[in-house]
């Protein structure tokens, strides 16, 4: 399946996964689909909720990383006077 | 913001990957749990590579937190949140650390597309990632450029 857009709405995603809009509303309540709620009654579905609804092997794992000796004081100390860099 | 103890430290830190997990593939970096001082880093760049071919990268979410041990727990004591417009050049953020003077002081940035407002620093209260964090991808998810109208400049 092709992705072409950052985020869906449910009646979108309703038609790829051919099941009705109000069963993708169900999920999204239920809390098994995430969707971004930019008002009462509409929903964004972001490409990655898409994926992992329709294709879960597709979505790559995120990274969680716990360093617990690295001493990040000096650095603070530093930055104090610093604005965070741009990209 | 309240100390936090260990326990609620690492569960605001999964709860901020399981959030931002959601939208991309995140890296979350907790460095310094045994020391005085800890850090957060949580980097996200979205949509990323996903799709077929794959969609270009629109925005990025930069969060960074450093907390400082305590006899209450643990305490928030500088941040930095992001979110980059990738398309449009835009940013928007709050920070607290200081600006000029010692003591930080929260405060929002923000550069429309049309580059105003680099450099500036605005009037903002603090607040916590998870509800930056919400406002960010609200903005993400409506398709528009970042607007700075309604910012009070402190600068």
């Amino acid at each position: 399946m092709k992705f072409s857009k950052s985020f869906y709405s449910p009646h979108e995603v309703a038609e790829m996964a051919s099941v009705h809009p109000s069963t993708i509303l169900n999920y999204i309540a239920a809390g098994r689909l995430y969707a971004v709620k930019l008002s009462e009654r509409t929903y964004r579905i972001p490409v990655r909720a898409v994926i992992r609804l329709l294709e879960p092997e597709r979505v790559a794992p995120s990274l969680i990383t716990v360093e617990p000796d690295v001493d990040v004081e000096t650095e603070l100390a530093r930055e104090q006077d610093t604005e965070p860099v741009s990209v | 913001m309240r100390p936090l103890s260990a326990h609620a430290f690492n569960q605001r830190r999964d709860g901020l990957f399981a959030r931002l997990d959601r939208l991309g593939r995140a890296e979350v970096r907790d460095e310094g749990a045994n020391k005085r001082v800890r850090k957060v880093i949580a980097d996200l760049v979205v949509p990323g590579q996903v799709g077929d071919p794959g969609l270009p990268d629109e925005v990025r979410f930069r969060y960074q937190e450093w907390w400082r041990r305590s006899g209450f727990g643990w305490l928030r004591v500088r941040y930095d949140y992001d979110y980059f417009d990738l398309v449009n050049a835009g940013r928007r953020g709050y920070h607290l650390h200081p600006l000029g003077g010692r003591e930080p002081v929260p405060h929002a940035v923000c550069v429309s597309a049309d580059g105003s407002g680099r450099g500036r620093h605005f009037f903002a209260h603090e607040v916590d990632l998870l509800a930056a964090h919400e406002e960010f991808e609200a903005q993400y998810a409506t398709g528009r450029p970042i607007d700075c109208r309604g910012l009070r400049p402190i600068d």
